[in-house]
């Protein structure tokens, strides 16, 4: 207990506003920033697409110069973009070829537990089998493994007794599995993976970590979603971060997610989308200056402890986790990219048109991770001890990722014509309103070159095709990608503007769960 | 199998040099795009680089598959759609404009290019051989025209789609009667038969028979010359006025076509530019009470262009179906489409020459009828 009587909360995670969710949760002056806070992504993504159209119709020499400069622009990201993923492909596929096993032998690492905590809702057995079975086949020793399948109160009797079968297939097989139950309409909660996270943390830790003394520092955390499968080093590659890791208590530890589990049944258009979070992950891999932690992640108990286990009120909780970490942490809280994948389920349902919904609304779901912005803006306001420049650039940061989710997209595939369409007469006649779209169809083009890299990325991350499929679904998966500008504009840049427009009129989203296979 | 990942993480120096080699790459292509996209091209005169404004001409074209020249040059990868080309790069002065293919009649303009500015035109070829759809009083069962031996006459100059076969009898009752064929006798009898104004030509003719009328057209009750009605579409009129034809455009002057302006400039800039006519009708307009409109200090806009009639008796005359920049007239020896566009000249082509054709358009389509024959005048070349 020496560990545990050292730990405790950390003083800005006491603030009461620490786990503010949403501006009438604040009063006063405060509510009024953080309301103003939430306004504004929507507020600057809609003044630049109405800037675009206005700028066509009344200065439209002005926008067709900017929309060149951003069709270079956007040439140029893309081939940055391509970098980091050419690069992390390299060293996930190094990664995978590591016996991590062997390398992590030069830790004393006995100690160590790692909680896995596997928040369902209605999902089918086999999502459920699908996750044991890759934690029971791993390469580590599974007594180590505490595992806990929390379940939804308001998902019914079902879910309880799929928890509780469970529960006793796989009693033998690791060092403690239970079942815990997160009752329904606990106030101050959404319904969601994070409050039952957050309740599941709270239950293991009563129920197993206290009792068992076990110390929270030599607990490692992961929260998956259930549909997780790990690869059979995660734990080995996981700990050697852990241990090599700078600030290992102050590191969150992020896997790349591969949407595999189900893509050889999954449509085209949902293996493009799910190809594509992947590539955005292994991006951010590479970027963990600007990563915040996503989906199936890692992190210390004792850093969790710190904080109260993050929020339960939140949408995005995967990420908003980091962000409480970081800000309790006074900027002292990184993200350690571990270049080892997760498999996980791509977004299917069981029509195409279900498929679509699914997919959008998953993406709104993660596009609504807007909600942080204003979180970490109010609480770089008021924790003062963070650096200035840390707060500056990762305000500025992530303020522009949000805003090129939604307005990037859009400008480029659709606006990039509107001075033709919209311009004035004078602008018609001109030579520059007839080289406009030539020049920004060439600079597509050359950005669509990223595609083929996409694709060749695509299909090596591809798991073996299973039988019953043909040998000609390579050439589909191979050509997908020409769907990217639809996709990008219908699964990003729409559901981002949805999700950055309900914030704005504090029509607050809930959370979504993404259903996990056909049944 | 390595025991240790011996590839680092991507370094915050590395990606820093990534970064910044590409913000300048940014820094120099911005200025280069900038330079080019309004028409700055760089020249070469022998050893010399000049910096040099250029423009463009657009050509629009009713055939997808035409030859386009430009001052005696073939011009080649400009097409921008289906059926309209861009050529980049022409440096200002005036240019010939070459629209040709095999079996279509040759269009040629002379046009003007400014530099920063885009020259626009429309390009009309008609065949060479008239194209015609038959349509006879009886097909067979599967709907092949049935063609009278007194027929063949009009089928040796022209091109039909789709097959007929010849009678060899006058016996009917295993054909099928051309509900079609029945449609058109009407509208043509209607207009020999009727007692309106379609029996008088635009210029005196007494001794030519009634020939023709138009079926559909939109007659906006002008003041015209009573037996020949004006016809609107568009948002322009086509009249007729002290014997002659005319175009004129009763629509927002901010949306009026190109053709129908001309630049600024002086009696012989606009004369080299546009021809004598045009500065004629400009010179004229000022003396009236209606100037020309000049949308800004550079443009000068005439409401009214006149069709070139080639001298003739016109019988009839309407826009041709689906198209407001070219007008179909029926002259003493044919069936004519003339361009409304006069800079420099108007192209008029002959679509059908025959004996002594009549006309009449109804529902978008063109159908003449001709030595005994009823038939659709097409615009294009028969592809089988």
């Amino acid at each position: 207990m020496a560990e545990k009587s050292t730990t405790s909360r950390l003083p800005y995670a006491e603030r009461p506003d620490f786990k503010v969710a949403r501006a009438y949760e604040l009063t006063g002056t405060d509510r009024r920033l953080y309301r103003t806070l939430e306004i504004l992504p929507g507020l600057v993504a809609w003044i630049t697409l109405i800037g675009v159209v206005l700028a066509s119709m009344y200065a439209s020499f002005f926008a067709a110069y900017f929309i060149i400069a951003f069709s270079i622009y956007w040439v140029l990201k893309t081939i940055f973009l391509s970098y980091h993923v050419r690069y992390n492909w390299r060293r996930l596929k190094h990664h995978l070829a590591i016996d991590w096993q062997q390398s992590i032998a030069q830790f004393p690492h006995d100690q160590i537990h790692h909680l896995v905590i596997l928040p369902f809702y209605k999902e089918p057995d086999e999502v459920l089998e699908g996750a044991l079975k890759g934690l029971a086949d791993t390469r580590y020793d599974k007594q180590k493994l505490i595992v806990v399948l929390a379940a939804e109160e308001r998902a019914g009797s079902e879910a309880v007794a799929l928890g509780r079968r469970m529960v006793s297939t796989w009693s033998d097989t690791f060092g403690k599995i239970l079942l815990t139950v997160h009752p329904d309409g606990l106030p101050g909660e959404i319904p969601g993976k994070g409050s039952n996270t957050h309740f599941a943390l709270t239950q293991v830790l009563h129920s197993v970590i206290d009792p068992q003394q076990i110390p929270y520092r030599d607990i490692l955390v992961s929260i998956f979603d259930v549909d997780t499968v790990v690869y059979p080093d995660y734990f080995n590659c996981l700990l050697w971060h852990f241990f090599k890791a700078k600030n290992p208590y102050k590191s969150a530890f992020q896997p790349v997610p591969l949407f595999t589990n189900n893509l050889w049944e999954a449509p085209a258009l949902s293996r493009v989308m799910a190809m594509s979070s992947t590539f955005w992950q292994m991006i951010m891999q590479e970027r963990p200056d600007r990563a915040a932690t996503f989906s199936s992640h890692s992190v210390s108990f004792q850093a969790l402890y710190e904080i109260g286990f993050g929020q339960a009120n939140v949408v995005s909780e995967d990420s908003r986790i980091f962000w409480n970490l970081m800000i309790a942490n006074d900027g002292n809280f990184d993200t350690v990219s571990m270049s080892y994948p997760i498999a996980m389920d791509a977004t299917v349902a069981p029509t195409v048109w279900g498929t679509i919904k699914n997919i959008y609304r998953q993406h709104r779901r993660w596009a609504y991770g807007t909600e942080n912005w204003p979180y970490i803006i109010y609480h770089f306001i008021k924790n003062k001890r963070i650096p200035l420049r840390k707060r500056l650039v990762v305000g500025a940061l992530q303020g522009e990722g949000y805003w090129s989710l939604v307005t990037n997209p859009i400008m480029l595939f659709i606006l990039g014509w509107a001075p033709i369409y919209l311009g004035t007469q004078e602008f018609h006649t001109t030579v520059l309103s007839y080289e406009l779209p030539i020049i920004v169809r060439n600079l597509l083009v050359i950005a669509m070159a990223g595609l083929v890299v996409s694709s060749v990325i695509s299909l090596s991350l591809t798991p073996p095709r299973p039988e019953g499929h043909s040998r000609f679904k390579y050439v589909v998966m191979a050509l997908q990608w020409i769907m990217v500008p639809l996709t990008m504009i219908v699964f990003s840049a729409i559901p981002g503007l949805d999700a950055q427009t309900r914030l704005m009129f504090g029509r607050y989203l809930g959370f979504w769960v993404t259903p996990k296979r056909v049944k | 199998m390595p025991a240790e990942p011996i590839i680092e993480l991507l370094s915050y120096q590395r990606r820093k040099r990534f970064f910044w080699s590409l913000v300048l790459i940014f820094m120099i292509t911005l200025p280069v795009a900038i330079f080019y996209t309004p028409g700055y091209r760089i020249s070469y005169v022998g050893d010399t680089a000049t910096i040099m404004p250029t423009g463009g001409l657009y050509v629009n074209t009713d055939t997808t598959e035409i030859e386009l020249w430009v001052n005696e040059e073939p011009v080649r990868n400009a097409r921008l759609f289906r059926s309209a080309y861009y050529i980049q790069n022409i440096e200002a002065g005036m240019h010939r404009v070459v629209a040709q293919q095999t079996g279509l009649q040759t269009w040629v303009k002379n046009m003007p290019v400014d530099p920063y500015l885009v020259a626009e035109v429309t390009a009309f070829n008609l065949p060479v051989v008239p194209q015609i759809r038959l349509i006879t009083e009886y097909e067979t069962a599967t709907g092949t025209a049935v063609v009278g031996s007194n027929q063949l006459t009009l089928l040796q100059g022209v091109s039909t789609t789709p097959p007929y076969i010849m009678s060899t009898s006058s016996a009917t009752s295993s054909l099928v009667r051309n509900q079609e064929y029945d449609v058109l006798t009407t509208l043509f009898a209607s207009s020999t038969q009727g007692t309106s104004s379609p029996r008088v030509s635009l210029l005196a003719v007494p001794e030519l028979p009634p020939r023709f009328r138009f079926a559909t057209t939109s007659a906006d009750g002008g003041t015209s010359t009573p037996s020949l009605p004006n016809v609107v579409r568009n948002d322009m009129r086509l009249s007729v006025r002290d014997g002659e034809i005319y175009v004129e455009w009763i629509g927002n002057l901010n949306r009026i076509p190109n053709y129908f302006c001309i630049a600024s400039g002086t009696a012989s800039t606009t004369i080299a530019r546009y021809g004598q006519h045009v500065f004629d009708q400009v010179t004229a307009l000022w003396a009236t009470t209606t100037p020309p409109w000049n949308p800004d200090a550079t443009k000068l806009c005439r409401p009214v262009i006149p069709i070139n009639r080639l001298r003739q008796t016109v019988y009839a005359m309407d826009f041709v179906p689906g198209r407001s920049d070219l007008v179909v007239l029926l002259l003493e020896d044919g069936v004519y489409v003339s361009e409304i566009d006069d800079w420099s000249w108007q192209n008029t082509q002959r679509l059908y020459a025959g004996v002594e054709p009549r006309l009449v358009i109804d529902n978008g389509r063109m159908y003449a009828y001709d030595q005994g024959v009823y038939f659709e005048l097409l615009l294009t070349l028969i592809t089988s």
